[in-house]
């Protein structure tokens, strides 16, 4: 039973993990792409934020994995499709948390930065990100918290993560109250454990500011 | 086979679109209880009672931190095992959602509240306020208009988690288009629809919420 719970923490912080990280790639340059001076990108960057953000992640991963191998003639695997999913819905988030950040970093600076001769994008790269990213680590980490959470929804479409071996452990044991229980303070102990770490380095942040 | 079958829309919007009625009730009835329980909690989390204040703020991290679709299976079908009664579905899904953001809101309260200055009270109570009327005269009033916003926020996303209820089986939203594309064999097309409905409240929410914002915005 252990083994089968612990196979199933390890895939669901693959899928939050790896969701997150492609969201992360995804989703900066969806930042840029948002602060375009340009009406068209700007306004792609604005329309995919407001979908990805107003679609309930459980749509989306039922869209993604009965939906789309229906057009495409492609079928994926639940992992891809919940991964896929996953990235789709948090880069949207994280766009906005990243626009935030480097919004949040005063024009002055790039002003100084430009009269020394920086160019647009060493400015960007030398000044502006290294600074943003400070501020852009804590809310980044609540959108893992969340990333965790919502993991388990790609249970549904058979995934093995934490909630399906949970839902495969009742059935052979048939010992809903204490297998749930026993997942909950599974999944209670990750997301406190990431939000404690989230708040340390928030705070030693503050330290050098 | 056709790249989007629109007939199947055609015939099945008005089934969709009771299932999302379905969701803005069950969201709005659950945002209720879960502001009801977040208000008391957010006390508890700034008594002076050392007992109380840890109880609260244990309950916070537990209501955070535990996934949604969790809490729903755990309630529904964990716990009558323990206490040898079954909750209908409808009580199930509202006390999950409800019990869920009571954890955020307590947290928007206490945000709300602690940022109204010291002050204020202080003033208040010199007046001769009771600590009760100072909380219902001075601080809630203009607590109010900070947490307006962020309440806001929270129903938004109710209204999307709102969807995993269907694992209970409450006939919402995302359980009727589920079951449509299972008898029509059109998951592209009915879940781009539902997509679409959630969409539409979302953005709408959204929208009433950021006029709000503006319309409430403290003058300092």
């Amino acid at each position: 039973m252990t083994d089968a719970f612990l196979a199933g923490i390890l895939m669901t912080l693959k899928v939050s993990a790896l969701s997150m990280l492609l969201a992360i790639a995804i989703g900066l340059p969806l930042a840029f792409l948002r602060m375009s001076k340009r009406f068209i990108p700007r306004e792609a960057g604005v329309i995919y934020i407001e979908i990805s953000r107003g679609i309930p992640i459980l749509v989306l991963i039922f869209w993604v994995y009965y939906g789309i191998p229906i057009i495409t003639g492609f079928a994926m695997s639940g992992f891809i499709s919940g991964v896929v999913a996953m990235t789709l819905k948090y880069a949207g988030y994280l766009a906005e948390i990243f626009r935030a950040g480097i919004e949040a970093i005063k024009t002055g600076q790039k002003e100084a930065a430009f009269s020394l001769g920086f160019s647009k994008a060493q400015t960007m790269r030398r000044i502006v990100l290294p600074q943003a990213f400070r501020i852009i680590i804590p809310p980044t980490g609540s959108a893992f918290v969340g990333a965790l959470q919502d993991s388990a929804l790609v249970s549904i479409i058979g995934v093995n993560d934490l909630m399906r071996q949970a839902q495969l452990a009742v059935a052979y044991l048939y010992r809903p109250f204490e297998v749930y229980t026993a997942v909950a303070v599974l999944y209670l102990a990750m997301t406190i454990s990431f939000t404690k770490i989230n708040d340390y380095i928030e705070r030693k942040k503050m330290v050098i500011e | 086979m056709e790249f989007f079958d629109i007939n199947v829309l055609r015939e099945q919007y008005g089934y969709l679109a009771i299932g999302a009625i379905y969701t803005l009730g069950l969201t709005s009835l659950s945002m209720l209880f879960g502001i009801s329980i977040g208000i008391i909690i957010s006390q508890g989390r700034m008594t002076k009672n050392i007992f109380i204040r840890s109880i609260s703020s244990v309950y916070v991290d537990v209501m955070r931190g535990i996934p949604l679709l969790i809490l729903l299976i755990w309630f529904f079908y964990g716990l009558p095992m323990l206490i040898d009664y079954s909750f209908s579905p409808l009580f199930a899904g509202v006390a999950c959602l409800s019990l869920k953001y009571s954890g955020y809101l307590a947290e928007t309260f206490r945000a709300g509240i602690q940022a109204i200055e010291k002050g204020q009270s202080e003033a208040s109570f010199s007046l001769g306020f009771s600590k009760l009327q100072n909380l219902r005269r001075i601080v809630i009033p203009q607590a109010f208009r900070i947490v307006i916003p962020p309440i806001g926020n929270s129903f938004v996303s109710m209204l999307q988690d709102s969807s995993m209820v269907m694992i209970v089986g409450i006939w919402e939203l995302m359980k009727r288009g589920n079951s449509l594309a299972n008898s029509t064999l059109k998951p592209f097309e009915i879940y781009t629809a539902v997509g679409a409905f959630y969409l539409i409240m979302a953005i709408s929410a959204s929208r009433i919420n950021r006029y709000l914002e503006r319309r409430l915005k403290l003058v300092r």
